[in-house]
């Protein structure tokens, strides 16, 4: 594998997205081995679709929340689900999780009918030189995601950046392969509605913990964790309602106290409710903090939010 | 709730005892998290997938 950097040609170009975990994914058919750049085909991912968006009127195609979403939830909700143009002077580097996981993306193929992992394109653009060589600041990623691959027809994923938005992606390939998009997963998706968490700070995409799920259940995943931001608000019940999931996942109280839990749990609930009546609906407690056990008060938070969870659960 | 299909994760031991599950005490890695974290929420949701679809 290698990384190229090309200011002109584009390829997976990473936009700057602050403080977002996206989970959206993507299938394509393709067949593939390795050939010299000028024959190669480039395919924009907007022409194949992805699959994981909840809405399909989108401001920007990658945005995770529907365009009318804007002025109706929070600005900071909304400020997390827009894409900036990626330069290198607003990179997004995070001092606790790997550049991979922020705004790489990771390559998954079908293999004895499940899902492995081939390859991750990690992103140059922000640093300064990579293997001696300079990397113009208004690069746009490029990455030759597969070498000498033994060429055959195979189902693809691919999994987009956690952190960083991305908005435009293409696909090239050999000029004399074939790429169509493939058959969308008929089952109900997943949907996650939470923090950062939902996210996490795994180390590439494909190992957030709904993107594991997902290949696991083999069932589409809408990730809606926004950093910071995951609270219960009416507002995103109100979204959430329309959709229509297998399950929803409410994961949201690291970004709560007991307060708020106590006076958003039962309203967000009965929100889902009123569109769907049978729909699971999981409330998920903060994990506990790793340090907690030398940290009072982070356990006392830990104890009070979940006291308010569970009473609610049973209100 | 008085609602009905209303499931219940407890966050205790989703990372382990261990206390080597997160980067930075708080934000989930990965290993911990495929077997604890997914591995707890994968027979959760299983579970309530039994009678869907």
């Amino acid at each position: 594998m290698r990384n190229i950097i090309h200011p002109r040609r584009k390829f997976f170009n990473q936009i700057l997205y602050g403080g977002i975990s996206l989970g959206l994914s993507q299938n394509i058919l393709a067949q593939n081995f390795f050939t010299p750049e000028e024959e190669i085909d480039w395919y924009d991912v907007k022409e194949l679709g992805v699959e994981g968006k909840g809405w399909n009127d989108t401001t920007k195609y990658f945005d995770r929340l529907p365009a009318k979403a804007q002025g109706f939830v929070r600005d900071r909700l909304w400020d997390l689900s827009m894409n900036l143009k990626w330069t290198v002077l607003n990179d997004l580097d995070m001092p606790h999780m790997a550049s991979t996981g922020i705004k790489g993306i990771d390559l998954y193929t079908k293999y004895n009918n499940k899902w492995r992992y081939v390859t991750t394109a990690g992103a140059l653009v922000g640093l300064k030189t990579y293997q001696n060589k300079s990397i113009p600041a208004d690069s746009e990623n490029e990455y030759e995601l597969i070498k000498n691959m033994t060429p055959e027809f195979r189902e693809y994923k691919l999994f987009l950046p956690l952190y960083d938005g991305v908005t435009k992606l293409e696909i090239g390939i050999d000029n004399n392969a074939l790429i169509n998009k493939a058959s969308p997963n008929p089952a109900k998706p997943i949907v996650f509605y939470g923090t950062s968490r939902a996210s996490a700070c795994a180390s590439r995409p494909g190992m957030a913990f709904p993107s594991i799920l997902g290949r696991r259940l083999r069932r589409p995943t809408v990730n809606l964790g926004f950093a910071g931001n995951g609270r219960m608000e009416i507002e995103v019940g109100s979204l959430l309602a329309e959709l229509d999931p297998c399950v929803y996942v409410i994961d949201c109280l690291p970004n709560m106290n007991e307060s708020s839990v106590s006076e958003r749990t039962v309203p967000l609930v009965r929100k889902i409710r009123e569109a769907h009546k049978t729909t699971p609906i999981l409330l998920v407690e903060d994990r506990s903090y790793t340090n907690a056990r030398f940290f009072p008060a982070r356990k006392r938070h830990h104890q009070k939010s979940r006291k308010a969870l569970k009473n609610a659960e049973n209100y | 709730m008085g609602i009905n299909n209303i499931f219940y994760l407890n966050g205790d031991n989703l990372l382990g005892q261990d206390g080597e599950a997160a980067t930075d005490g708080s934000h989930l890695k990965d290993e911990d998290l495929c077997v604890k974290e997914s591995g707890h929420s994968l027979s959760s949701i299983k579970l309530m997938l039994q009678n869907i679809d």
